[in-house]
């Protein structure tokens, strides 16, 4: 396997790093626990990211975007920060590069031109509905179905484990021709109707954790989309949401990693200054080992999500990078934040403390975003071959 | 048109200072350089003042070639242009090395509103900007926290230890401005990457009619070294402790 080194952060980089860096925890880090309890996500507080300009990601200019201005390293950066700071908001950063793309890149023009301003200024959210209780990963096998009638197609079916539920627009996946596998998904722009519309409704789901993502469920009985909300074209939806999905996962991971990082700042001014037996408990090897330990694996995770990104601003392949981090990302932060409440001995147990809130939050992403089973499918068919398909 | 320009130092950020417990010297190795906290709210001023008048602003800085890379941050923030004064001589500059050639850098550029931090955060001496107005002949209104400019006056309240005061005087004037004064934007990628399209003038020392051995002049011995604060050591104890705690606790500003 060859192995890159010619890649660094630039002055460029290192300045926004330091920027974003200040930002997050001056506007993010504050309220984090009180809003992360909530179903409730705080707007007040994602708008301050699209006053930032991080809601503009790689979208144009002339509606507010950041056009090239911020590459996929930056982003990486921002999301790390954010991570660290409020983990659900950073969820509204990942939709920047999956479900923004698709609209920037596909919608028709009548849809681009009325919602990504409203979107780049943090007005709204979006949600991005794939998958569904019968297939998260089987995406193929879904069964909402998308029937053609004149000028507009029937949608009937559930979607479910969709964020931002109730987010007033979704990019719904739907089959077109339910006899084509992933060949017969389409993807269409859907405005919500308010609740009183019988052809639609939702529900939030009561997770564990990311409450303010409002992750949930939607379910449409003949509801009318108008013809021209056809993202694209019928069948392409597949291919669509596959492009993203390379550049979503190592920012899935750095998300997780930025969260993971808290909490070991949190061990480590812990460990200094909490003594038993007349000594801080960082001088016991049972407390520093293992925190030396987490700092070496996300170090090392860290180094190759931002190799990942790097590769993905140069249009160097990068899908093996980008799943052997998903898988280990969340793994990894999940066991690190475990561990750091551990360190806090019974302190940690409070829900008082961020720790047990930050370990729920990143357990989400070992399943949202692409299972770690996925992903280390995907990593071995790149280094095993076709002998490694599933079955 | 108002020209304003603004001073800043590009400094160690004293977060990743350690220090050598046994010689209490600072260890300055790998440590992040940042434009000084007061400066920034400097700048900040400086362009809020620029939009609502109507001019231009200026970021200078002197010293040595390692602070070229805080002009990209000043530039960031919303300065129009830069003027980087670089000569060996001015690292580690004193108050009154640096005073001298910022003065003649601002007599060079004509500037109508001159703004300075109220100090610097690594040596907080307070000096630069009346030292600065001194040698101009410049009236000086210093830890300001309200500004406003109209015609060819400004207005200040400094927000002194017994109350507020408001001054006003006519411009040219220099102004050193408080923490307060402002709440800093934060530059994003795409102020950071139009910074580096915006013009930086860079100008040695016989540009500014200085010469090298005058600054040497200026210089004197010092050295750091880092302050021990001993732990207080007060007991509390009867019925009235947690109350006589809170109070100290109070009274230090801890809480």
């Amino acid at each position: 396997m060859e192995f890159d080194l010619d890649f660094m952060l630039d002055d460029d980089h290192k300045l926004f790093h330091r920027n974003v860096r200040e930002f997050c925890q001056t506007e993010l880090a504050p309220g984090y626990l009180e809003r992360a309890k909530k179903h409730e996500f705080d707007m007040e507080t994602y708008k301050k990211l699209a006053d930032f300009g991080l809601l503009g990601f790689m979208l144009p200019e002339e509606y507010g975007g950041q056009g090239d201005a911020m590459d996929f390293v930056a982003m990486g950066l921002a999301v790390e920060e954010v991570g660290r700071a409020d983990f659900s908001i950073g969820y509204a950063l990942l939709t920047c590069v999956n479900a923004l793309q698709i609209v920037n890149n596909y919608a028709p023009d009548h849809i681009r031109e009325s919602f990504l301003p409203q979107y780049i200024n943090g007005d709204v959210l979006i949600g991005m509905a794939l998958t569904e209780a019968s297939g998260g990963t089987d995406l193929a096998g879904m069964t909402t179905t998308a029937i053609k009638d004149g000028d507009y197609y029937i949608l009937n079916g559930e979607k479910s484990s969709n964020s931002f539920v109730d987010a007033p627009y979704h990019i719904i996946y739907a089959k077109t021709d339910p006899d084509a596998g992933y060949r017969g998904i389409s993807a269409f722009w859907v405005p919500m109707p308010d609740e009183s519309d019988p052809t639609v409704s939702r529900s939030v789901f009561s997770d564990i954790g990311c409450k303010p993502i409002k992750r949930g469920a939607i379910s449409f009985k003949n509801h009318r989309v108008p013809a021209e909300n056809l993202i694209h074209k019928e069948g392409a939806a597949f291919k669509m949401g596959v492009k993203g999905e390379d550049s979503a996962r190592p920012l899935c991971a750095l998300q997780c990693l930025g969260c993971a990082q808290a909490a070991l700042d949190d061990a480590i001014a812990y460990s200094k200054q909490r003594t038993t037996f007349g000594n801080p408990i960082a001088s016991y090897q049972g407390i520093s080992y293992p925190i030396a330990e987490a700092a070496t694996h996300i170090a090392a995770c860290r180094m190759l999500c931002y190799q990942a990104l790097w590769k993905a601003d140069r249009n160097i392949p990068y899908t093996m990078e980008a799943a052997m981090v998903k898988w280990w990302g969340p793994s990894l932060a999940f066991n690190t934040i475990k561990q750091c409440l551990l360190t806090h001995g019974h302190f940690g147990y409070s829900d008082e403390y961020s720790l047990a809130q930050r370990m729920v939050d990143v357990m989400g992403l070992e399943i949202g975003g692409g299972t770690e089973h996925l992903n280390k499918l995907l990593v071995a068919q790149h280094i095993i071959g076709k002998e490694a398909r599933g079955r | 048109m108002l020209k304003i320009a603004v001073c800043f130092k590009y400094v160690l950020d004293e977060v990743d200072i350690k220090v050598d417990v046994a010689t209490r010297t600072l260890k300055k190795e790998r440590v992040a350089m940042k434009i000084s906290d007061y400066d920034r709210n400097a700048i900040e001023e400086g362009v809020l003042r620029a939009c609502e008048a109507g001019g231009t602003v200026t970021a200078i800085s002197a010293g040595s070639e390692t602070i070229r890379k805080g002009f990209k941050d000043a530039l960031s923030r919303g300065a129009d242009n830069g003027v980087f004064i670089c000569d060996d001589t001015l690292a580690d500059a004193s108050a009154a090395e640096s005073a001298r050639v910022l003065a003649k850098a601002i007599e060079k550029g004509a500037y109508d509103l001159i703004i300075f931090g109220e100090g610097s955060s690594d040596m907080f001496c307070q000096q630069v900007g009346p030292r600065v107005a001194e040698l101009l002949g410049y009236p000086v209104i210093s830890y300001v926290n309200k500004l406003s400019v109209k015609d060819e006056y400004i207005k200040a309240e400094r927000k002194l230890e017994d109350g507020i005061e408001i001054v006003s005087c006519k411009l040219p004037a220099v102004v050193t401005v408080s923490s307060d004064i402002n709440t800093l934007r934060i530059p994003g990628m795409k102020q950071i990457l139009a910074a580096k399209k915006k013009p930086l003038e860079e100008l040695c020392l016989s540009d500014i009619d200085i010469s090298r051995e005058e600054i040497l002049s200026y210089k004197t011995d010092s050295k750091e070294i880092a302050t021990v604060m001993d732990r207080k050591k007060i007991l509390y104890s009867g019925s009235d402790a947690v109350t006589n705690l809170v109070n100290c606790l109070m009274s230090q500003g801890v809480i």
